[in-house]
């Protein structure tokens, strides 16, 4: 389970910032998004409203190199490209400077800090700590790795000579199947992310989900028809087919794309909907259905994984294309104790302020980013401002009480002239 | 092991400031607001014949609107060359 996220000199993140998981303690609150893990009261979901440009996707963009370099830090280590050092450039402070990036998260009742910090040519620091007693259990500065010889022993010294300066020690540490290693890098594996730009990779996902995993194809199919998309049933078919064969594929394409004989995956999926008279009507999902209900789709077998397995799902701009009521329904699955059974953690960024209600999040699990005068990402939560309680959240930030808000003097004119 | 409550911040508190008239007066303070890029400063206009109507007004409407826990500011702008002439 995820227990906090640091962030620092990355893209518009200069200062550190940490995007924390772990409940306040304020009895007040409700206790059904909270659960307990190792004695760490830990939170169901996470939602993060923002100004556009004032730094929440690059949190999760923080995330996704994180991820990306411990799960390919290996494989990449023979391409000439530069490391995903993306320094903040609007200070000589950061400018060249290395990237930081840390997580602290429980595996197997203990927790662990792992973290590294990266330049465009090399790993400069790399760390492993156990929380209890507060062990290190290895560290790294350039290529030179010290280890723990009671509490690591799997930190061999072959394993350390082999260590590139451009690979992570752990990641090659896991590829020894060392246990530990192993166990993290598993962790991190299961934790995905989905970007707001870029859906096509889900939709792919959960295609294939729905093809080929009938328990979550069941799933998602009662969640479509559930959500009121006016949809019945849906079905979904994949045969290979010959590519000159394929008719909305223009010739010329086909002429410089594929060889002749060449055949590729032609896929089909039907969403019915009721006519008057009863009679079920197939839409073709790819160009007769919303965005809506494509965007819904795409998310579906993600988040319905993530449920089904406990793990940790990002999803960068939950609201793109879907009604606040989809949302509201989404975060409150995860908040449930009995639809979430396994404590999966949802984190995500939105402009849906209908979630702004205690009903749906607590005061901890609403965090806001702004930009700073110097054009720096700061994070904070709505348990860090002394706000009253009982008041109408999304109201007080539409005031910009909680500051996070863009400012457009056109706008506030024609509020004030009318 | 609970959240570590950081620095606690403050709610920011708004800056009301009503005018009884249309003119141009007010106008500097939306200016104003523009320079500082805040939509905490809000000027409002409630337009009537004396500063006292007004001030009669912005107390009823304080009373509903305002919680004194904000430490929100109310102010109320008079032009005086206008008010000599309407007084005197």
């Amino acid at each position: 389970m995820l227990i906090n996220f640091k962030v620092k000199n990355f893209r518009s993140i200069k200062d550190e910032v940490c995007l924390d998981l772990l409940a306040t303690h304020d009895e007040t609150m409700q206790l059904e998004s909270v659960f307990e893990e190792s004695e760490n009261p830990l939170l169901k979901s996470i939602a993060i409203y923002g100004a556009n440009a004032s730094g929440k996707s690059n949190i999760f963009k923080a995330f996704a190199v994180f991820r990306m370099m411990i799960l390919e830090s290996l494989i990449r280590s023979n391409l000439a490209n530069d490391l995903p050092n993306e320094y903040f450039k609007l200070s000589s402070e950061t400018e060249n400077k290395p990237s930081f990036f840390e997580m602290t998260f429980i595996i197997n009742d203990e927790v662990y800090i792992y973290g590294f910090e990266i330049n465009r040519k090399k790993v400069c620091k790399e760390w492993l700590k156990k929380e209890k007693g507060n062990v290190n259990l290895f560290c790294r500065d350039n290529l030179e790795i010290k280890s723990n010889k009671n509490y690591f022993k799997e930190a061999s010294s072959i394993l350390k000579k082999q260590t590139s300066e451009r690979v992570l020690f752990l990641s090659v540490l896991a590829s020894n199947n060392k246990p530990l290693s192993k166990k993290i890098v598993e962790f991190i594996n299961k934790m995905n992310y989905i970007s707001g730009a870029e859906r096509g990779g889900t939709l792919d996902f959960s295609f294939n989900q729905f093809l080929n995993n009938p328990d979550i194809a069941l799933k998602m199919k009662e969640f479509i028809i559930r959500a009121d998309f006016g949809i019945v049933d849906i079905k979904a078919s994949e045969k290979m087919t010959l590519a000159k064969d394929i008719q909305h594929i223009p010739d010329k394409f086909k002429e410089l794309f594929f060889k002749e004989g060449s055949k590729i995956a032609e896929r089909n999926l039907w969403f019915f909907h009721k006519k008057e008279n009863g009679e079920s009507v197939p839409f073709n999902f790819f160009n007769e259905e919303s965005e809506g209900t494509q965007q819904m789709f795409a998310l579906l077998a993600p988040i319905i994984d993530t449920l089904d397995n406990g793990k940790i799902l990002f999803i960068d701009k939950i609201d793109a294309s879907l009604h606040p009521i989809i949302c509201q329904y989404i975060v409150s699955i995860f908040n449930s104790r009995q639809k979430n059974s396994k404590n999966a953690q949802l984190i995500f960024t939105t402009h849906d302020i209908s979630l702004l209600k205690e009903e749906f999040l607590r005061r901890d699990q609403i965090y806001f980013t702004e930009k700073n005068s110097d054009g720096a990402t700061k994070l904070f939560s709505l348990s860090d401002i002394s706000e009253r309680k009982g008041v109408d959240f999304a109201k007080r930030y539409l005031e910009g009480r909680y500051d996070a808000l863009p400012y457009i003097a056109d706008f506030e004119d024609l509020k004030f002239f009318k | 092991m609970f959240r570590s409550k950081k620095q606690l911040l403050r709610v920011c508190p708004k800056i009301f400031i009503w005018s009884h008239t249309k003119k141009a007066e007010i106008e500097y303070f939306q200016d104003f607001k523009h320079c500082l890029r805040t939509p905490l400063i809000q000027p409002e206009k409630y337009i009537c014949g004396t500063p006292q109507e007004l001030i009669r007004y912005i107390i009823q409407w304080k009373k509903k609107e305002i919680d004194e826990k904000d430490k929100d500011q109310v102010w109320c702008i008079f032009d005086v060359d206008d008010l000599a002439k309407q007084i005197f």
